[in-house]
Formats: C-alpha cells, structure tokens, sequence
C-alpha cells in the first residue's frame, strides 16, 4: 500500500520538526511548509491526504489558506485537521465551517494522540 | 417711688399681690415661649447648616448623583453630574437622563429598569452612556427609589460612576494575558513533544535516572501547560462576556463516564468507592466540553482530597427555582469552616489543601463556577472539616422552545 501523504504547515521550526519526525516514524510520506501562501502551492502540487495546519502564521493564515483552498476543485475535499494554539471559540467555528475534521489545541496533545487523531480521519 | 405705692397701697393690696402672680406667672410664660423660640431658632440653624453640610457633601462626591421626580425628570444634578457628562446644572434640570446622556441601551434594558424601579427595589447596571461632546463612556448605575410613608414614590436618586478607565485598564490586561498566554503555549508544546520522544527511550540507551528525570520535565511542563490554560479561561471569564457557551442536548451519564476514566489512575491507586447515583439516561443541555471542565475539577478535586478507601458520591435532585441541581459528595479532609466562604476565590487555597495536592493553583473552582455560572446556573460547597465536602452546582432546565432559540441565536 502506498503511503499516506501528510503536509504540515507550521511556521514555528521546533513544532514542525517534532511532527514530521513523528509521521515519518509513523510510515506516512511528509512535506513542509512554513506559511499558508507556501502551504497552498505545496498542496496543490503534491495532493496530500492529509494537512495538519497551523493558524496563525506570516504572509497567509491558516484560515486564510483554508478557505482558499476549499475554493478550488482539488482542494475541496482534503482532509484538514486545525493544529493550533489559540482557543476561541470564533477561530473554532470558522475552522469546523470550513470542514476541518478536528480542531486541536497544540499544547493539549501528544504526538501519539495527534497521529491517532490522524489515522482516524484517513480510516488508516 | 415709695409714696404712690404706699399711697396705693390700701386701695389694692390683694391685687397688687395678685397682679405680682400675673406678671410673674406670664413672665414664666414668656420665658419658655423665649426659649422655645431660641431652642427653635437654633435647630432651624443646624438643620440649615445640616442640610447646608449634605448639599455640600452631595455637590462635591466624585460619584455622579442625580434626584429626579418618579417620572426620571431631573430636579438636582451636584457637580459631578457636569464634570462626567459635559452638561450644566441648568441644561439638565427639567429633562430626563435619556435625553441627555443616556438612551443609549436596548429597549430591553430600559423596561428592565423601571420595572425594577417601579418594585422599589434597588437597580443597579453597567450602561453605555455619551458626553455632551459625543464621547463615548461606560457607567455603572445606581437607582433607588425614596417614598413617603404612605409607599407613595416621592423621588429617584441616581448615582453614576464612570467607569470607563477601569473597564479599559481591565480590558488591556486581559488582551495581554490572553497573548502571552498564546505566545507561551508555543515553546511548552515543544517541551512537551521532544520530552515525549525522548521518554520512549527508543534505543533503548537511556538510564532509569535519565527516564526519571524526563518525567519529572514532563510533569512540570504539564503543570504549567494547565496554569497557562486556567489563566486563558480566567482571562476570558474576566473580559466581560463570560465564556461563550454552545450548548447542546447530551446525555450526562457520558459526561460521568469520561471523567471518571480520566481519573481512573489515581481512583485506583487510592482504592476509592464511586457511588454513581444519577441516572444514565439524564439529558442535560449544555456545553459539553465546558461542563466536562466543571465535573473534572470537582471530581479530581474529590479524588486527591478523598482518603484512601473512602468513598465519593455523585448524585443529581431537582429543584423548583434552580432546575437541576448536581452534588459531587467526598469523605475527604473537608474544609475549615472560616473558609468556606472563600472556596471560589480566585488563587485561594484552604489551610489544609497543600497536604493532599501540593501542586495546586487555586483556580479551578474559580473557573468552573464561571462556566456554571455562564449557564445561568451556580455553584456552592458544604463542608464540615475532617468530614468531607460536598460541592452543588446547579443547571437550569431549559424548554424545548428556548433550546431552539439559543441554537439559532448561535448562528
């Protein structure tokens, strides 16, 4: 079976390291990105399964990168999971109206839960 | 001087006496007239100079005070009154507040008012009010009503204070908390994450000592994971819309379920009795995710207080006036009773916490009678110490008809 492909759009170089170290471990084929503008090329070309995206970011913000993406016809239904350190309720709300699948605080998690949360939503 | 009276004196010796009575007797008279008219001349000074010394008190207060007649016609503004709103003493006697200052709320919150008003009762409100020069200031108000003995309303008196400074300095600091406890959560994540690879220990190289160390990083970094959290939620509980809540129908029995698991390690270790008395097909609409914070706090609170085999009791009443009212009950060390009215303080932590949880914080109660409260519900404890405690909290119960008006008010 092929790999799943997972991006990862999180501008902070410490927390990117850390999930791609563990979705590599996890077998799953990983890119990066480090804004939403960047984020957005990058899905487009390579079509991931999966994108585990940041909010708050320079140049386009999660939300921003989202929204445009749900605009076009092959990013309509990627899977998106909300990796994120704000907790309001608005930024929630937005992000679950765009058909996020999840919308998980950073600090709250573990790895392991967020590559379980993962695998859930590729029924993998 | 002598001769006439000695002259007169046969003629009317009784009534000289007599008259000596009169003259006497009405110069008594005159006297106590005389000091009654001092006595009243006196205490009409010191009621001049009593009402002089309340008209001064009143004009110089800092806090904005208006009288009005019961209709809310201005008939005395002090000085205050001019230096908050712009308007003088003349520009506002004979006119309402809403013409003025005011006017500025809901229709709602007016009819709310008077109808507290018109009960007598005291109101007291936050209001967003305009300056003369159209600038904007929040107040909070004061209205009481004075009536004769009758109970007829003779006058309103209205006291305001602005309070616009304060709410901005409150405001400010909540931003900053609220961006700095963002800010933190970004490198406490990288902690976190690189400490949970580490622990894994995946070739197997690393010491018990150096695997013990690593938890130890890991647990502190949890704990200050879970103060910046509390410090979010107080900063958002704080900034005046309370938290916002999404409710939904679920049942409470899940609640239970996932928060006893949540707290299964230290149940089991402390060999604790759960006696689950609320029914597992309760229906409770509310925020889950927030209520789960509430039932969490009170139940690891229950657990870490709760002595070893002891028991901890979870049971639910109905109550007329405040719906559903929840008991988390525990055999714990209790609380001492000259502390128990400050169990929801903010930081506070009773005498005897520190035994039996160290590392506390003191704000999780603090916040979970905000959510409760946040649900139009409250929360309160009984204790007797060395007994255990019981903390109540109460949800109201919510009609099929304003389930649907809340979720579309969401929308």
């Amino acid at each position: 079976m092929a790999k799943k492909k997972i991006l990862i759009v999180e501008d902070d170089t410490t927390l990117a390291k850390a999930l791609a170290y563990e979705f590599q471990q996890q077998d799953f084929e990983v890119a990066s990105a480090m804004d939403g503008l960047e984020g957005l090329k990058l899905a487009e070309s390579m079509l991931p399964d999966l994108i585990l995206c940041d909010i708050a970011m320079p140049k386009m913000d999660g939300l921003t990168m989202l929204g445009k993406m749900r605009e076009t016809s092959w990013g309509k239904g990627i899977a998106v999971i909300m990796l994120t350190n704000f907790s309001d309720e608005q930024k929630v709300m937005e992000a679950l109206s765009q058909q996020a699948f999840d919308y998980l605080v950073k600090s709250d998690w573990d790895l392991s839960q967020i590559v379980a949360k993962a695998k859930e939503r590729l029924g993998v | 001087m002598d001769k006439p009276e000695t002259t007169n004196q046969p003629f009317f010796p009784d009534n000289l006496e007599e008259n000596k009575a009169i003259y006497n007797s009405l110069q008594e008279k005159l006297k106590v007239i005389f000091d009654s008219l001092v006595r009243d001349k006196i205490n009409l000074e010191l009621q001049i100079i009593e009402s002089k010394k309340f008209r001064l008190a009143v004009d110089s207060a800092s806090d904005h005070i208006i009288i009005t007649d019961p209709d809310g016609t201005i008939i005395y503004a002090n000085k205050a009154v001019e230096k908050v709103t712009g308007y003088t003493f003349d520009e506002v006697v004979g006119k309402t507040p809403g013409k003025l200052w005011g006017g500025h709320m809901s229709k709602d919150f007016y009819a709310k008012m008077w109808e507290t008003i018109h009960k007598k009762e005291p109101y007291k409100a936050e209001m967003n009010n305009v300056r003369k020069n159209g600038e904007p200031y929040v107040a909070e108000i004061n209205v009481s009503s004075v009536s004769d003995e009758r109970g007829e309303l003779l006058f309103l008196v209205g006291i305001e204070r602005d309070i616009t400074k304060e709410k901005e300095v409150s405001q400010m600091k909540n931003e900053f908390v609220g961006l700095v406890s963002h800010q933190l959560r970004t490198p406490l994540t990288g902690i976190r994450w690189f400490v949970e690879l580490l622990l894994r220990n995946k070739e197997g190289n690393l010491i018990p000592a150096q695997l013990d160390f690593l938890k130890q990083i890991s647990d502190s970094n949890q704990r200050m994971i879970g103060l910046v959290n509390d410090l979010l939620d107080i900063s958002h509980l704080e900034t005046g819309h309370k938290f916002d809540v999404v409710r939904k129908n679920f049942t409470f029995d899940s609640l239970v379920q996932e928060v006893l698991r949540d707290n299964i390690v230290l149940i089991t270790d402390k060999n604790l009795k759960i006696v689950n008395e609320i029914p597992k097909t309760l229906l409770v609409f509310a925020d889950y995710a927030k209520l789960k914070q509430v039932l969490q706090n009170l139940v690891s609170n229950a657990t870490k207080y709760t002595l070893e085999k002891k028991s901890i009791f979870l049971s639910v009443k109905t109550d007329v006036d405040k719906g559903l009212i929840f008991a988390v009950k525990d055999e714990g060390i209790g609380i001492p009773k000259e502390q128990l009215g400050r169990m929801f303080e903010k930081f506070f932590r009773a005498d005897n916490a520190s035994s039996q949880d160290p590392n506390g914080n003191g704000l999780g109660l603090y916040i979970a009678r905000g959510i409760v409260r946040a649900h139009s519900g409250d929360m309160w404890v009984e204790s007797e110490e060395n007994k255990g405690a019981t903390f109540f909290f109460s949800l109201p119960i919510v009609s099929a008809k304003d389930q649907k008006l809340d979720s579309e008010n969401k929308k």
